[in-house]
């Protein structure tokens, strides 16, 4: 029976064969992969990708590390590159409503054409405008206008004054007026000069006085009139100069923009602004030579470039939010910290003598903005872990409107004057990248979410391992190593990536998706390549690579080797014990796994049938493994409970165990310590034995194998190879098997053997050498076999316990007679 | 130290005299006075002339008044006179006080009852400097020039600096060179002003004709001597004086000094430069 169970060198690692990869190094290979097996994801993609329909967003979701992002970005950047480039998008000042900055969205390039434009029109403006109203024509009409309405006024006072003089009146300046007093030769009179004046001259200087007062009064009642007429004269110059001056500037670029109606209207726009504000443009101009000059005298170190710039002429620059003169095709982005404001934009502020002041030039693009009109890329975690960033994000995707706010000003927290740039159209693709969990709980608490990422693009642990994947992965690792520039790998080295990536699916059937994992061993195989130096990358560099970082992650493994080592973890690896077995169990510590051997010791007493789980009762079993108790206590009731009720009582438990202990895979070892203990039987140490058994007595697939074997190889080589040890497994965990080199060696040299085992008879013949029997005709099993010193045992129990029942009844009821 | 050094240290204007009225070209007049008088260290009189005139008004039975903002007429008597000339002198006393003490500066307010002019001659007699609005409380606004700057620039041979409302004094200077003996004396008083304020010189130096312009400016140079400070000069043929008010413009000047010979700096010349100009002027003699 054992013969047949044992495995044979070939069946313990699955190789790559060599004959099958058609290169000598990954140098060879032109066509690189990205995604290689992902059938279902690439159709999702695609599918996600064409569907021009709202809520058609992508949810990749799968494990950590199977490099999603750099395979979705890889596909869209591929897909994208034929696609349309979306227009640019610019904020432009609103002249009727500053508050609410207006869009133009231009064609790719020229955006940033257009805000070249204008800040050469600001630019030129200044000389411009300041020849214009330096002329001497604008100075001279000016001059002309003020003198105009001035002389009149200046020429009624003269007149006045004249005529007044010629009546002996001069006009005075008073402190707060004028006042007309009488003159003669050329002085104001005294009052002693008046009283000698006769009473007829008095009166008639009197009424002249009175005259001319009106008339005085009059001249100045119109002063107010004629200030507002000068001033509305001048106006009307200004606008005149300053629209004929910037005319040529405006039409160049309506010229060069004409097929912009956009634009245009813009122009026109900013035209009619220029000619209504040339006045305070001019004087911004002038203050801001002036602070130039002042900081030039005071030894100024530039920080004046922000007050220079002039508020009006601020207003006609273009802010360029996305320029995608050098986009090819459809943007993808990929947003690594989606906080809100990277999201969807924000409006910032500067601190203007101590106030803070914002305007549309201070507009800044978020993510969505970036990448409108094509893809956007976003972490899920990141974007849930970012306060309103995903509520921010789904309200966008809902309305298909990109609205900058703050979340202050959404939530209505502050209340303050700001800018309400108009809402931008959004057409954009949002693909999420997440693990399944994220994604079934997005599912189950968030309403929402389905109907706006209604594409699962579901990323597969591992894929087949068939010659085609395999030239695939070939490729795969041929890209990995370009984008790396790591040295070439030739085809032993990339062999042996395979059949490690095999080796990190525990199937030796299937290859890992993990890429980034792959990538990390390709990074320092390349490493041990150069240490070594070799040309290429080697089967030993990978082989290093692989040993080395175990080693560095393996100091909890070899200190519990040691303690076993060193007997201070009881592990016999020799001889024969009652009741006594070798389980074994996986850890995983960080990122590694790795196997040890486990005593479970079972004990048997008169009892009531039942199994007592030690590990469940001090609560250090988890579910699974209390589960896989209760099942042993099924099997044993029914192969040896149908004719007698099974009077005793057990206790199962993992020796020197101080954590707790969860998993099914020790219930085949914990049925083998039990019958053992039942039936007095002794089981071999020098095996171990994992997998899980069902009621009926099957052995079923556990995990970890691979780690399980080398963890009892390790303990028996340490102490010396007997050839006598080995280990026992479940049958259809072979496929599993890609196991250690050391290990495989022992094995061909018969030093070490693998047992597969489907049922539990089989290994409980492996572990004791003995048959296990069956029945016969009578219902009886053979004597000398397991069942029968079983069930034999069990037999005596009953009678035990019977005897002891009938015993204690009729001490019962003695004592009642009594 | 020499004569000569003494000469040098000895500071350019010592007393400033600031024409006080209620006019805003006074008002900047006293605040330009009151930052060279902190340059350069000087103190400021500030000096209020009681128009004679003004008492005479209030004994007449017919004497009123017409407001200037309203056109109202008030009856104007003695008491009335008096109480608004107090009142004006004291505001031209604050403002003074005001200028200043922001200034840090010494300064001295005097009033005094007379003829505007006469008045003004005889204080500018102690001053170094005067300083006045390039036109007073003139009844029109015709001519740049007020009757009192005019007969001030005749009668007296003190430096006259004049200002109007919106234009402050700068820090660079420009100068008038036409190699007159006047110029040369211009040419020393902007060395000197340039050197107390520690600031730069531009001059601009006329010139006959192109083969001339090296010659000229190296008068110039020789004239300047060991200033050693920015100096640029410029040699151009003498403009007309639209053309010269421009060229002082372009170069940012802060303050135009020129000799009151120039034939450009008298007359409707000056008229016109003073229409055009964007920074204060200092006439020498």
């Amino acid at each position: 029976m054992a013969e047949q169970n044992r495995l044979t060198p070939d069946q313990l690692y699955t190789y790559c064969d060599l004959e099958s990869l058609d290169f000598e190094t990954t140098k060879d290979i032109e066509e690189h992969q990205r995604i290689v097996g992902q059938d279902r994801v690439v159709s999702s993609i695609q599918f996600g990708v064409s569907m021009d329909r709202d809520g058609y967003n992508i949810f990749a979701l799968g494990p950590n590390e199977t490099g999603k992002k750099e395979l979705i970005e890889d596909y869209l950047k591929k897909h994208s590159s034929e696609e349309e480039v979306p227009h640019d998008m610019c904020y432009v000042n609103n002249f009727e409503e500053e508050y609410k900055p207006e869009i133009l969205m231009l064609p790719a390039g020229r955006g940033s054409d257009l805000r070249d434009s204008m800040n050469k029109l600001i630019e030129d403006l200044d000389t411009t405008l300041t020849a214009a109203f330096e002329s001497e024509e604008y100075q001279n009409r000016r001059q002309a206008i003020e003198e105009d309405v001035q002389q009149e006024q200046g020429e009624s006072i003269s007149d006045l004054q004249q005529r007044a003089q010629e009546e002996g009146l001069a006009l005075i300046r008073t402190p707060a007026g004028f006042s007309f007093a009488p003159m003669q030769e050329g002085e104001i009179m005294s009052q002693e000069e008046v009283q000698e004046l006769s009473d007829e001259e008095e009166e008639r200087l009197e009424e002249k006085v009175e005259e001319f007062q009106k008339e005085l009064q009059q001249v100045l009642r119109k002063v107010p009139s004629r200030k507002r007429e000068v001033r509305e004269r001048i106006r009307k110059l200004d606008r005149e100069i300053a629209s004929y001056a910037v005319k040529d500037l405006i039409d160049e670029l309506k010229q060069k923009f004409s097929n912009l109606s956009d634009v245009v209207d813009f122009l026109d726009a900013v035209h009619q602004d220029i000619v209504d504000n040339v006045k305070s443009i001019i004087s911004q101009q002038g203050q801001n030579q002036l602070m130039q000059m002042m900081q030039a005298q005071g030894g100024g170190n530039g920080r004046g470039s922000s007050s220079q710039e002039d508020p009006t002429l601020r207003r006609y620059k273009v802010n360029v939010l996305v320029d995608n003169s050098e986009t090819e095709g459809a943007p993808v982005v990929y947003e690594d910290n989606p906080t809100f404001k990277n999201l969807v934009g924000r409006v910032e502020y500067k601190s203007q003598m101590g106030a803070l002041t914002t305007d549309f030039n201070l507009i800044k693009p978020g993510a969505l903005h970036m990448a409108n009109g094509g893809y956007l890329i976003l972490d899920a975690r990141r974007v849930l872990m970012e306060p309103f960033a995903w509520e921010g994000l789904k309200r966008t995707l809902k309305s298909q409107k990109l609205k900058i706010e703050s979340p202050g000003e959404s939530y209505g927290l502050i209340s303050t004057v700001s800018l309400e740039p108009k809402p931008l159209d959004l057409d954009v693709k949002v693909v999420l990248l997440g693990e399944r969990l994220l994604y079934y709980l997005l599912c189950q608490y968030d309403p929402e979410f389905r109907s706006l990422f209604k594409v699962e693009a579901d990323f597969d642990d591992d894929i087949d391992r068939n010659e085609e994947n395999q030239e695939k992965y070939a490729q795969l690792l041929a890209g990995l190593a370009g984008e790396n520039e790591l040295k070439p790998f030739d085809k032993s080295a990339v062999a042996r990536i395979i059949e490690r990536s095999a080796r990190m699916v525990e199937d030796s059937e299937k290859m890992s998706t993990r890429n980034k994992q792959i990538e990390n061993l390709m990074q320092e195989a390349d490493y041990w390549s150069r240490e070594n130096g070799n040309e290429n990358v080697t089967r030993e560099d990978v082989q290093k690579a692989i040993e080395q970082r175990l080693y560095r992650s393996s100091r909890i493994r070899d200190k519990i080797q040691e303690a076993i080592q060193r007997d201070t973890l009881y592990i016999d690896t020799s001889g024969e014990e009652i009741g006594q077995i070798n389980g074994l169990s996986v850890a995983m510590i960080g990122d590694v796994m790795f196997g040890r051997p486990n005593r479970i010791t079972a004990s048997v007493r008169l009892g009531k049938g039942e199994v007592v789980n030690i590990e469940r009762e001090v609560k250090m079993s988890g579910p699974i493994h209390s589960k896989g108790v209760m099942i042993l206590s099924g099997f044993l009731g029914q192969r040896f409970g149908t004719r007698q009720p099974l009077s005793l009582s057990a206790s199962l438990v993992f020796e020197q165990s101080y954590s707790g202990v969860d998993g099914d895979s020790a219930s085949a070892a914990e049925l083998y310590a039990l019958m053992s203990a039942i039936g007095q039987i002794p089981i071999n140490q020098s095996y171990a034995i994992t997998g899980s058994i069902n009621q009926r007595g099957q052995i079923q697939p556990i995990g970890g194998v691979n780690q399980k074997i080398e963890g009892f190889f390790d303990v028996c080589k340490k102490r010396g190879l007997t050839g006598e040890q080995g280990v026992l497994i479940p049958k259809t965990n072979v496929k599993n098997l890609m196991l250690r080199e050391d290990v495989i060696e022992a094995v061909k040299e018969e030093k070490f053997q693998i047992y597969a085992i489907e049922t539990v008879d089989e290994g409980m013949e492996i572990l004791t050498g003995l048959e296990m029997g069956e029945r016969d005709e009578n219902e009886e099993f053979p004597e000398g076999t397991i069942n029968y010193k079983v069930e034999k045992r069990l037999s005596e129990m009953t009678e035990k316990r019977k005897h002891f029942a009938s015993n204690s009844k009729g001490e019962s009821e003695s004592k009642n007679d009594e | 130290m020499t004569s000569e050094e003494k000469e040098q240290e000895k500071p350019l204007f010592e007393h400033i005299l600031v024409a006080l009225d209620a006019s805003p070209h006074s008002m900047a007049a006293l605040e330009a006075a009151a930052r060279l008088a902190h340059s350069i260290e000087a103190n400021i009189e500030g000096l209020f002339i009681e128009d004679i005139n003004w008492f005479r008004l209030g004994p007449h039975s017919f004497s009123k008044e017409v407001s200037e903002i309203t056109g109202n007429i008030r009856p104007l008597d003695q008491g009335s006179i008096e109480r608004q000339v107090r009142a004006l002198s004291k505001r031209m006393e604050r403002a003074l006080r005001r200028v200043s003490e922001l200034a840090s500066i010494n300064y001295e307010f005097r009033t005094e009852r007379g003829g505007v002019e006469s008045e003004l001659l005889s204080a500018s007699e102690g001053a170094d400097l005067i300083t006045l609005g390039r036109i007073g409380q003139s009844m029109t606004r015709g001519p740049k020039l007020g009757r009192t700057a005019k007969a001030l620039l005749e009668k007296t041979t003190k430096p006259i600096l004049l200002l109007q409302k919106g234009l402050k004094l700068g820090d660079s200077i420009i100068c008038i060179y036409d190699r007159s003996e006047q110029g040369k004396a211009a040419l020393q008083v902007a060395k000197k002003l340039t050197q107390q304020i520690e600031t730069k010189l531009q001059v601009v130096a006329f010139k006959n004709s192109d083969e001339d312009a090296r010659t000229v400016i190296k008068q110039v140079k020789k004239e300047l001597g060991d200033l050693r400070l920015p100096t640029r000069v410029f040699a151009v043929e003498a403009p007309e004086a639209f053309h010269l008010a421009r060229l002082v413009t372009s170069k940012n000047g802060g303050l135009l000094i020129a000799s009151r010979s120039q034939p450009l700096f008298k007359g409707q010349a000056l008229e016109r430069i003073l229409a055009n100009i964007k920074c204060p002027i200092l006439l020498t003699s």
